[in-house]
């Protein structure tokens, strides 16, 4: 499994790379035909189609994945928090869109200058954008083909229902906790509190992102009303910056030492890689998790 | 290991299937994909006719002083600033050439095949068809990939970066100057027709020969000049 895995990532970063290449190829092309002082080759505008038929990619992927459900392997002592399906579908999106992000700031939001010399730097950087955007779209898509096939997977991120606990009181508790400023404690599910913040909040950026990228894109084939071009630029803009804060917040975060066993899980490194987490862990940090598991006889 | 890469235990733990979802993804799915790829080939091309522009600023290189006051009251007519890097005219000067070769104006030409509104891959830059047809950049539409300003084939490029807003902008005859305080663009006042100290720049209705950029250089030079004890043509 963490061969096919490696297999996999060599494959991707292969595939990422090349069309980096090519994004910087067609950044010093200038097509003929369209009068003198043409203007670098731009895969947003010749490839306009490609982000979005990205998204229906991520959807067929989806369909065709089986999920493994979480489970107690009590001989390995270990705990599968995430199957091969949901680390492919995390990573997907997570890797591509730090390229993203970083490539759009560079390009200039708000307040933060553009950060490229020329023109022709500009279109390398609008190309590089173009790839992970497109790799981005078919890992989020993915992961909403996966929760469409399996709810249940998303409900479990999704605070507020279910009568689960208050997640803000859960997660401050949670830290309070961590910091030794409180003995009180509290029992998480497979994911505490902040955890399902840290959820609704990455899913109430990216929609906005996704929507109004594929609104810029539609914008190079259709002509909207140029207050809704303006509005959904700004929106753009906005949810960027949204973004990298939580970007900010949820990397530190994860390699802190009461998450570090999942991260290593969702990296397949050490004894609980591969998408496992020791048991004891488990036990420790989510115990009401490991009870429901065990209730329904998840244990192998 | 078996074929699919789990173990025994997680195969046993494998999710039951939703036939019936998965097909509607994977056919849904597919169908919009191939809708998407074949409507490529569909989709509406480039503005073929660009109508001519009614309106063209045209400079006395001889007269330029250099004295960037232009450049002024461009930014302040459209910004409401004093900043020559928002201003769309742009002066060049070169203080080691001999006259008149030491200063350099650089007016939009409104071209008649403008390459800039042909590069813009969301129509932001297009002739503004109720005003004379003058290239303008609609900001609000504009997604700063600048194109244009690489499309354009004059040095310096007649359209700009502004680095506040992180959007293109040109010479639009001040059609859209909000801070102009009267009304701007064909037919109406040009900041830097009017603020020019020697009258170095004009106006004209009359589309300057589009295959040599010095067309756009002409003789401005009247009664004041004369006064100065220069001819018409020094």
């Amino acid at each position: 499994m963490r061969r096919r895995g490696l297999l996999l990532l060599f494959v991707l970063l292969a595939v990422f790379g090349a069309a980096i290449g090519v994004g910087y190829y067609a950044a010093q092309l200038r097509p003929t035909g369209r009068g003198v002082g043409e203007a670098p080759y731009l895969f947003f505008d010749h490839l306009s189609w490609m982000p979005f038929v990205a998204a229906f990619v991520g959807i067929i992927l989806s369909s065709m994945t089986r999920r493994v459900a979480c489970y107690i392997d009590r001989e390995g002592e270990r705990v599968l928090r995430m199957d091969f399906a949901g680390r492919l579908g995390h990573w997907l999106l997570a890797l591509p869109c730090i390229v993203v992000m970083f490539s759009g700031l560079a390009l200039g939001v708000f307040f933060i200058p553009r950060l490229t010399p020329d023109g022709q730097a500009t279109a390398f950087l609008f190309n590089i954008h173009f790839v992970a955007v497109v790799f981005m779209l078919v890992g989020f898509f993915y992961l909403l083909g996966n929760w469409a096939l399996s709810p249940r997977r998303l409900s479990a991120f999704i605070p507020f229902v279910g009568g689960k606990a208050n997640p803000i009181y859960e997660g401050l508790i949670f830290y309070l906790h961590r910091a030794g400023l409180t003995k009180r404690t509290v029992h998480p599910e497979k994911f505490e509190g902040s955890e399902q913040l840290a959820f609704l909040m990455a899913m109430g950026c990216l929609f906005p992102l996704v929507i109004s990228g594929f609104f810029k894109v539609a914008a190079r084939f259709y002509e909207f009303p140029a207050v809704l071009s303006h509005f959904m630029n700004l929106t753009h803009d906005f949810f960027t910056l949204l973004m990298v804060f939580y970007l900010i917040m949820h990397v530190p975060l994860v390699l802190m030492p009461w998450m570090f066993p999942c991260f290593k899980a969702m990296v397949g490194m050490g004894k609980g890689g591969g998408g496992y987490v020791p048991l004891d862990f488990a036990k420790r940090e989510n115990p009401d998790w490991i009870k429901h598991l065990e209730t329904e006889g998840k244990v192998k | 290991m078996s074929s699919d890469g789990l173990n025994e235990k997680e195969r046993a733990m494998l999710e039951p299937e939703n036939p019936g979802r998965r097909k509607f993804m994977m056919v849904t799915g597919a169908t919009c994909a191939a809708a998407f790829v074949a409507g490529s080939f569909f989709l509406p091309g480039k503005l073929e006719a660009m109508p001519d522009c009614k309106g063209f600023l045209v400079v006395d290189l001889n007269k330029c002083q250099g004295c960037g006051s232009c450049m002024m009251a461009c930014s302040l007519g459209h910004h409401g600033a004093t900043s020559q890097s928002l201003s769309r005219i742009q002066i060049q000067q070169d203080s080691f050439a001999d006259y008149p070769g030491d200063v350099f104006m650089a007016p939009c030409h409104q071209c008649e095949d403008a390459p800039c509104v042909q590069a813009c891959p969301v129509a932001a830059n297009r002739p503004a068809l109720e005003m004379g047809n003058v290239r303008m950049i609609d900001q609000k539409r504009c997604i700063g990939c600048e194109q244009c300003i690489d499309a354009c084939q004059f040095t310096p490029s007649r359209v700009q970066w502004d680095p506040k807003q992180h959007k293109a902008q040109k010479c639009d005859l001040c059609t859209d100057a909000p801070y102009l305080g009267e009304k701007g663009g064909i037919g109406g006042t040009q900041a830097c027709v009017k603020v020019c100290p020697v009258k170095a720049i004009s106006f004209t209705n009359k589309m300057p020969d589009q295959s040599r950029e010095e067309s756009y250089q002409v003789n401005l030079r009247g009664k004041g000049w004369f006064a100065r004890g220069f001819s018409k043509e020094d």
